[in-house]
């Protein structure tokens, strides 16, 4: 059963991934990011790693992919072809790039002797996230959301500049 | 295992039928309860032979009318996402009642059975995930539409619910830290019992503030009157759902409604005690001339089932004399409202709230 589940919102998110790539049009993009994150919530529900699950939409797929799609309807992109691509070796670096990417992935990622550890009994649930974030990592925590101000204060310059 | 998945395919059915049974209802009273407002009769032409049960079939005479009409698509459209966006609406807003419980556990077949679909430990949290998703249903509605009415309707339907969003969800942080957890059933057990023998221990009377900035943010996520920018007839034919006919602009409708009942219980779940009965269960009920009145049994869910709903009609009654009262508000101060009085009044209530757990609790 959850082998089922699993496999199915894997392709999902895969599938959704690549339709973010391969769609030219900036709202259909958006509109599969939007579904991969999904997948990846449900893929968290499958670890029992709720809280992380209902981050993962309510953050990402609730909040930043909302402003993205805002964004990108405010711009109106003309919905014309993008051009082709001028230098023929972008490409071939791109592809390069993307499976050397790959590769590291696979050997940090893929089953290695040991197996996969398989996680604790309440993992991902608010008290296992809450409290290692407060009390160990509060520092690192609180200088997070002091970098999240300086980068809002630094858009608001920057939009008041124009006006 | 297959008893399992038989009760939760029962759930499930039943919270589907509860909530589409109730928006149902309720395009019907809009109409009455508008009609009484303002000294008209109201819907009572639909009839079946005869009987005209004060209106009560037009629900059906309009889904009838509604599935038989044309269904337009837009040329110049994007015609898939115009087609998928009414349920991108629709869906968020029938998933989130997932987790609000209607009544205590109960033993049933030698196990104990939750009455809500889902045991998700991050309950509270999981209907505002869910619920931000309804954002996009309206977007890409006014965008799919390739209609400047419906991108301006879109545009201001995506600015309102996100701001109102960021209000919806710190307003609720002050009753989480009272009862110190996400999980609703839990929320609702610490509601139970009385403060002085007659004041009911709801969360209202412990987040009064919290409950009134709730309330305007829950509001606003519904797009009624008079938070109905992102339609705005008099300025933009009808916003985002401007090319929508048949039963496409029916889900729409529909899911204003749901998002109604989500509100309506969530309020009643929060902070006034949800499925808590006004009687103690263990002491029975004492009544003048009949004596005690012993509650057991299946009588006890039975009972915390309808004081829910009843809640629940109180509530979708209040929405509806809300929407029906006050005139709408101009854009700007609907977004001034949000950031600049609302946003600091429950970053307020929050500071004065941790302070007041931290002192009593130490």
């Amino acid at each position: 059963m959850q082998a089922v589940f699993f496999w199915l919102f894997s392709a999902l998110a895969v599938g959704c991934a690549l339709g973010v790539v391969f769609k030219k049009n900036p709202v259909v993009s958006a509109v599969f990011l939007m579904g991969s994150m999904l997948a990846l919530a449900c893929l968290f529900l499958l670890l029992d790693a709720h809280f992380i699950a209902v981050i993962q939409v309510l953050v990402y797929a609730g909040a930043v992919m909302v402003l993205f799609s805002f964004i990108i309807m405010i711009l109106n992109l003309p919905q014309e072809e993008l051009p082709p691509l001028a230098l023929g070796g972008t490409r071939a670096w791109g592809v390069a790039f993307g499976a050397v990417a790959l590769l590291f992935l696979a050997g940090k990622f893929f089953p290695t002797k040991e197996g996969f550890m398989p996680t604790s009994r309440g993992f991902g649930d608010v008290r296992s996230i809450a409290v290692p974030l407060f009390r160990e990592y509060a520092l690192a925590f609180e200088l997070t959301s002091l970098v999240l101000l300086v980068g809002i204060v630094g858009a608001v310059l920057l939009a008041k500049r124009k006006v | 295992m297959w008893i399992d998945l038989l009760i939760v395919t029962c759930k499930v059915l039943f919270m589907f039928l509860f909530v589409l049974g109730i928006a149902g209802i309720l395009t019907w009273v809009e109409r009455k309860q508008s009609a009484v407002l303002q000294d008209r009769i109201g819907a009572n032409r639909a009839s079946i032979f005869g009987v005209r049960m004060i209106g009560l079939f037009h629900p059906i005479a309009d889904a009838l009318k509604l599935f038989t009409k044309e269904d337009f698509v837009p040329l110049h459209g994007h015609r898939v996402l115009f087609v998928l966006s009414p349920a991108l609406a629709i869906v968020p807003a029938l998933m989130t009642f997932a987790v609000i419980p209607f009544g205590d556990n109960v033993h049933v077949l030698g196990r104990e059975v939750s009455l809500r679909v889902s045991d998700i430990n991050a309950g509270v949290v999981l209907v505002f995930a869910i619920a931000s998703l309804s954002v996009y249903g309206i977007t890409l509605a006014g965008w799919a539409s390739d209609n400047r009415y419906s991108l301006l309707g879109a545009l201001r339907g995506a600015a309102q619910m996100f701001s109102y969003e960021v209000v919806l969800g710190l307003s609720v942080i002050g009753i989480l830290l009272v009862y110190g957890t996400l999980d609703l059933n839990e929320i609702v057990r610490a509601q139970g019992g009385y403060w002085l023998g007659f004041i009911p221990r709801w969360g209202v009377f412990v987040q009064p503030v919290g409950f009134l900035l709730y309330f305007t943010a829950a509001f606003a996520e519904t797009k009624r009157m008079p938070f109905d920018l992102p339609e705005g007839e008099s300025e933009i034919v009808a916003g985002y759902f401007t090319e929508y006919s048949g039963m496409k602009y029916a889900a729409f409708l529909f899911s204003e409604f749901c998002e109604m009942v989500l509100v309506a219980g969530l309020s009643a779940t929060l902070f006034f005690g949800g499925w808590q009965l006004p009687v103690d269960v263990a002491r029975g009920l004492a009544l003048p001339l009949v004596g005690v009145v012993h509650i057991s049994g299946l009588w006890v869910p039975l009972l915390q089932l309808l004081t829910f709903c009843l809640k629940v009609v109180i509530f979708l009654w209040l929405l509806m004399q809300i929407r029906w009262t006050l005139p709408r508000f101009r854009y700007d101060q609907v977004m001034s409202l949000c950031w600049k009085v609302l946003l600091p009044l429950v970053l307020l209530n929050i500071a004065v709230t941790a302070v007041a757990v931290l002192a009593v609790k130490g």
